[in-house]
């Protein structure tokens, strides 16, 4: 899992092929600690993401909880289908940035 | 994970995996992840792959989640049973567990937990959660997809559950063939029932399109003989010349499934395992493997037995092919009833018949008119115990007043005993040179009857008395009959006259005795056949020559006349027979020399 900050206030994550309840502790801890580098937009690359659980997706809530608090926001950038799907059915899609 | 936990058993058509991990996020990672590649094995869809992976991390993640320290120690379980239509989960966790809620809702969406049921209830078909002390087990299912790809073990289950089919499917093809071809045989036997077809060539036909059906290679029919005291045998299939069958009978010591199957009323299976045994009569015509021997019966009554042998003995009677046996030979066994009862019917129309020509022949025989020999006067009775008796007699005016009397007993009922009789008299009356010589008479019909008599093994038994008004006398001669009973006035009691040489048809050369009796005024002689003095009361008392002698006195002393002298003779024997029938012929001819 790589987390490149850009100038434009977007923090890029890459790699990440699994968010779940094994490893969305390290995932919050690293990006929360990144969000004091002026970023406004946390960018997951969904390309690879494989598998997400309810606690990968609570780790995202809470991330994106703090970025609207700055007016900032969670985009996940071409999520896998069914990715897509869990994220329509628990009605994600209303709240974070999807890019096809 | 434990290393060595995963095991794979075959049970039924299902497929069962099981999994233990130790209570940890990675350990449910992995045992998961094992989860699914042994899911994709089974030939799951990508998709049913995710969701299943997606419910069991949800179900396990909660089950380490909210265990305690101790519940840590303990392992979470996962055992996942594949089948044909679905896969079913069970997360077996050591938690306290929780009350599973009556409705999964979904939280605010800016929640950032307690999606995890929600998930759980979404991706599978059927949920179920038991919560027990110290072990909680949650049951998941979901149904497979219709047009799953196939692995190779479900393919083997396919293709035995075809064969299963394929096989079943045969039998009842078959099962259905016989039962048409039952059905149409029985159909065309019907045809037949009541019909006096040869019933050993229907039971031929019938017994071979029932070891065709059947796949039978030998059969043996056999019918229970008149006397209902052995089995004979009616029919041996193939019907070699070279085989033949013994009668058996039903009592003995021979050993023999025919008699045990009649006796027990019960079929006998015989076979491999059971052969017959060496004395059985059996044996010797039927070299089986298997076979089964069904006894029949009708109103209860013992019928026959029939019998079917097969060559091969590792190919038994199916139930299908013993309940064929009990259709066909129970419809058999009700056309040799009926057939039975037509020929009984046919005989007792015969006999009847016979009857009727034999009683015509009898009354052309008797006298229509007794003729006068004054001072005799004459009556005659002639009663059958039967509708057709041998008794007859005769009475034959001759030149100058005189009567020959003939009276006789022609052994035996019915046509014969009849044609016997008309010869006899033809025989007598063709001799009037012989009339006033009553033995010599007897002598010359029997030496000219002897012959037909000897034949048939039949004899005659007569008296003839050549009664001359003249002389007022009477001359007899016996061919083994009643003596003559004579009463007369001056006498104390009636007596017994005259002796008696042999039957008619017993020896060809033989003489007759004559006996002359006068026969004063007021006299009465009696002559009659043993059915008058062998007549018997309620009690089986015979009434004998001497009650026959008190009669005729009684009888005599209270008439004048014969005819009343006869009718009060012939109502004191229907007082002593009281109800009792008829057992034999009654004939008598009562003389009177009437004052």
């Amino acid at each position: 899992m790589n987390l490149v900050a850009d100038s434009d206030g977007t923090l890029r994550v890459t790699g990440l092929d699994r968010l779940s309840a094994s490893n969305c502790g390290d995932f919050k801890q690293l990006v929360l600690l990144r969000l004091a580098e002026n970023v406004r937009v946390v960018e997951l690359e969904c390309a690879h993401l494989r598998f997400i659980d309810s606690d990968g997706l609570g780790t995202l809530i809470t991330i994106h909880k703090r970025l609207v608090t700055c007016s900032g926001r969670v985009r996940l950038k071409q999520p896998l289908p069914v990715v897509r799907q869990l994220l329509r059915l628990l009605r994600f899609d209303e709240i974070f940035e999807i890019i096809p | 994970m434990n290393d060595h936990a995963p095991s794979a058993v075959r049970r039924e058509f299902r497929t069962l995996l099981r999994l233990e991990a130790v209570c940890e996020f990675s350990a449910v990672r992995a045992a998961t992840l094992a989860v699914r590649d042994w899911l994709a094995g089974k030939g799951l869809p990508e998709a049913d792959l995710g969701a299943w992976e997606l419910a069991l991390v949800e179900a396990a993640n909660n089950a380490v989640k909210y265990a305690g320290a101790e519940a840590r120690q303990r392992p979470v379980t996962i055992e996942i049973s594949c089948g044909e239509r679905d896969v079913e989960a069970r997360i077996i966790d050591h938690t306290a567990g929780f009350d599973w809620p009556t409705e999964v809702d979904l939280p605010d969406v800016d929640s950032e937990s307690g999606r995890g049921l929600f998930l759980i209830k979404s991706l599978v078909d059927q949920v179920t959660y038991l919560r027990h002390a110290g072990e909680n087990v949650l049951v998941l299912r979901r149904a497979r997809p219709v047009s799953g790809g196939e692995i190779l073990p479900d393919v083997c289950q396919l293709q035995n559950h075809l064969a299963e089919v394929e096989t079943a499917l045969t039998d009842m093809t078959a099962e259905l063939a016989s039962s048409y071809e039952s059905l149409v045989a029985l159909f065309r036997y019907s045809s037949e029932l009541g019909a006096h077809t040869d019933l050993k060539d229907f039971s031929h036909r019938l017994l071979k399109d029932l070891m065709q059906i059947a796949e039978a290679d030998c059969a043996v029919l056999r019918l229970i003989s008149h006397d209902g005291k052995k089995l004979e045998t009616l029919l041996v299939l193939p019907g070699e010349a070279n085989k033949s069958l013994p009668s058996v009978a039903l009592v003995g010591a021979v050993a023999s499934v025919e008699i045990g199957a009649a006796r027990d009323r019960e079929d006998i299976w015989f076979g491999p395992e059971e052969p017959l045994g060496p004395d059985d009569p059996l044996c010797a015509v039927m070299p089986v493997g298997n076979g089964i021997c069904h006894a029949f019966y009708v109103a209860n009554q013992l019928v026959g037995t029939a019998t079917l042998g097969r060559l091969m003995a590792d190919k038994s009677f199916t139930a299908a092919q013993v309940n064929l046996l009990h259709t066909f030979i129970d419809f058999l066994a009700i056309q040799i009833v009926n057939a039975r009862l037509l020929d009984e019917r046919t005989v007792a129309r015969v006999t009847q018949r016979e009857l009727q020509i034999a009683a015509d022949i009898q009354r052309s025989l008797l006298p229509s008119k007794i003729p006068s020999c004054m001072p005799f006067e004459l009556a005659a009775a002639c009663q059958s115990a039967l509708q057709v008796g041998g008794d007859f007699f005769d009475i034959i005016p001759a030149s100058d007043g005189v009567l020959l009397l003939v009276i006789a007993d022609v052994m035996g009922k019915g046509v014969p005993a009849a044609l016997f009789a008309a010869v006899l008299r033809s025989t007598i009356r063709s001799m009037p040179q012989l009339f006033d010589q009553p033995g010599e008479l007897l002598a010359t019909a029997n030496r000219t009857l002897f012959p037909d008599l000897s034949r048939v093994d039949m004899f005659v038994t007569a008296q003839i008395a050549f009664l001359n008004p003249h002389q007022q006398k009477i001359i007899t001669a016996s061919a083994g009959h009643c003596p003559l009973l004579v009463w007369r006035r001056d006498a104390p009691a009636a007596v017994a006259l005259g002796q008696s040489g042999f039957p008619l048809g017993i020896e060809p050369l033989t003489r007759y005795a004559q006996t002359e009796t006068p026969l004063p005024p007021g006299a009465a002689a009696l002559l009659y056949t043993d059915g008058l003095s062998e007549s018997r009361n309620a009690a089986g008392e015979m009434l004998g020559e001497k009650g026959l002698l008190r009669i005729l006195a009684w009888a005599a002393a209270q008439t004048s006349d014969p005819q009343t002298g006869k009718h009060y003779l012939l109502a004191r024997l229907a007082d002593y027979c009281g109800h009792e029938p008829l057992t034999d012929d009654q004939t008598l001819i009562l003389i009177r020399h009437v004052v």
